[in-house]
């Protein structure tokens, strides 16, 4: 019926083209159409494998690729990032760190200049619970300065 | 070989225990339908071979989701069809042609394809179509060789009935013409 319907629409439209046979002008090699669905078969196990032919952790060889190398990426770029002023710090801290160093840090500034502006005496008595060490730091210090009291400013 | 409907292969890929086997039955029943059509779009028999290859796999991953709407037929020519269009587009961009220069590659294999063996008028035939725009082109193959409704095509093509009417009309005048003048 439809093959009818066609056929008058093709007389209608282009009567000499209505005239030309409708033969195949193609041709395939021999047993084409026999084998293949054997071929798609075939085509269709390899796309199965390949799905089935995971990476690590269950993920597709190329995403895990992917991952690990936006890991590496992300890994570099905090490392590049850190603050390395607390590693700074940490070693000041560990090359500085001498009983003898710290005292002077915590006196020195308070101390030191009471020594040299202060009454002595008064001094002498605050500092005489400081053990036998410390007291002779601190008679060290009192010398020290008496002998810049001595030496006139310019 | 039993002849199945389309429905009854659905049904037999869907129950089945063996699906290989109803898609193998799929595959007999449609395959020579959707390999003209697409050979007589790209013309050369093993690019024609490795889109149908393509297009089947495409309809076994597809299978579970297609809702049967449309029908499996004009699903299946809807898939031929693209993967064709596709193809010839990817060798246009792939050897930077214009669609024109894409024309003469396909007139050139008409010429020298040991597969054709049409006679004169026939290569004449098959050098008009493909001188047409792309959608004439497919138009006109659908329904002058696989004589295929106009209601089936608009659900193929994604087009209107009236549209492909007026394709189909400008399609056979210019083939009538090209063919009388050559």
């Amino acid at each position: 019926m439809e093959n009818e319907n066609i056929k008058k629409e093709l007389r209608e439209i282009a009567p000499q083209l209505e005239k030309l046979s409708k033969e195949n002008p193609f041709s395939v090699p021999e047993n084409y159409f026999d084998a293949f669905p054997s071929e798609v078969q075939e085509k269709i196990l390899k796309t199965r494998r390949k799905q089935t032919d995971r990476g690590f952790y269950g993920m597709p060889r190329l995403v895990f690729a992917g991952v690990t190398a936006l890991m590496l990426l992300l890994a570099g770029y905090f490392f590049l990032l850190k603050d390395t002023s607390q590693d700074l710090n940490g070693f000041a801290d560990e090359a500085f760190f001498d009983p003898q160093l710290e005292w002077y840090a915590e006196y020195q500034s308070d101390v030191y200049y009471d020594i040299l502006f202060d009454d002595h005496e008064e001094l002498e008595e605050s500092m005489i619970l400081s053990s036998p060490e410390d007291q002779i730091e601190i008679d060290y210090l009192i010398d020290y300065s008496l002998y810049f009291m001595d030496t006139p400013f310019d | 070989m039993v002849h199945y409907t389309d429905e009854q292969l659905l049904e037999l890929l869907k129950e089945s225990d063996n699906p290989d086997y109803g898609f193998n039955l799929l595959v007999r029943k449609h395959q020579e339908k959707l390999y003209w059509h697409i050979r007589r779009l790209v013309i050369d028999h093993e690019d024609s071979n490795d889109i149908l290859q393509d297009v089947f796999v495409k309809v076994w991953k597809a299978l579970d989701s297609f809702r049967g709407d449309s029908g499996l037929y004009t699903w299946l020519y809807r898939i031929a069809t693209n993967e064709a269009l596709s193809f010839l587009k990817k060798k246009k961009l792939r050897f930077f042609l214009p669609w024109q220069d894409v024309e003469n590659v396909l007139m050139e294999k008409i010429e020298t394809d040991s597969g054709f063996t049409g006679n004169e008028i026939q290569r004449k035939l098959q050098k008009a179509i493909i001188r047409l725009p792309e959608k004439q082109r497919v138009v006109f193959n659908l329904r002058y060789y696989d004589e295929m409704k106009y209601e089936e095509m608009s659900k193929v093509l994604d087009t209107s009935v009236g549209a492909l009417k007026a394709s189909y009309h400008h399609a056979v005048k210019k083939i009538e013409d090209y063919v009388k003048d050559a």
